[in-house]
């Protein structure tokens, strides 16, 4: 039995607005401070989680809108990469 | 009401009923139609209310099932159908918003119950043969 997979910022990817992003809010993540223009998050679900790339945090009246980019590949494609390559024990 | 209004990001467009209807996984369940549907609410408004609604994406214009799933649903591992026609007939509205593909489903309350029987219009889950697998 594995460690449960937590994303950092739950989102739909298909959930879009008009800036053609996906979208979600600040306040939903695991760990807001994480959250941060630039960062490379898991999002998505547990279930099907996928990279992203933070692109823009925004004052809303709701709370903070986070717009995600999401990154090519499937995150264990980059695991792979990362053990393949010894990049983390480098 | 502090949400921003849909309405001007409506395209004015009429879907058939022959037009397929595609939502996403990871898992096609309840639980994420109420998450995201509230998650909207939260943004925006439609006619005034709050908007409880779910992404989904439509064959309309030149979009097929394989493009949608190899271009809007790249990220999804699995997906299901449904169409236009049996949507409506069930009474739950379609909104072209942003760009095509891209739909609205609007939902009533957003809750439980409701999110049930949307999905029951739904085909089985299938595997998405284009998740993406990086370029």
């Amino acid at each position: 039995m594995g460690v449960p997979i937590e994303v950092d910022i739950p989102c739909d990817p298909t959930q879009i607005d008009h800036t053609g992003l996906p979208w979600t809010f600040l306040d939903e993540a695991a760990h807001p401070e994480r959250i941060v223009e630039g960062a490379i998050v898991i999002t998505g679900d547990a279930e099907d989680p996928v990279f992203a790339r933070v692109a823009s945090l925004t004052e809303r009246p709701t709370g903070v809108k986070v717009h995600l980019e999401i990154l090519p590949g499937d995150p264990l494609e980059y695991a792979e990469a990362m053990r393949r390559t010894h990049l983390l024990s480098a | 009401m502090t949400g921003e209004q849909i309405e001007t990001y409506l395209r004015s467009e009429e879907p058939p009923d022959d037009a397929l209807v595609v939502v996403r996984g990871g898992p096609i369940a309840p639980e994420k139609i109420v998450e995201h549907a509230q998650r909207q609410a939260r943004e925006y408004t439609y006619r005034n209310a709050p908007m409880y609604s779910v992404s989904v994406s439509l064959t309309v214009g030149d979009w097929d099932l394989s493009a949608l799933l190899v271009g809007p649903l790249s990220s999804r591992s699995t997906f299901a159908v449904s169409t236009a026609g049996v949507v409506r007939a069930a009474g739950f509205e379609l909104l072209p918003t942003y760009e095509a593909p891209h739909y609205d489903l609007l939902l009533a309350t957003g809750e439980y119950r409701e999110a049930e029987v949307l999905l029951s219009l739904f085909g089985s889950p299938e595997p998405n043969p284009y998740k993406r697998r990086g370029r």
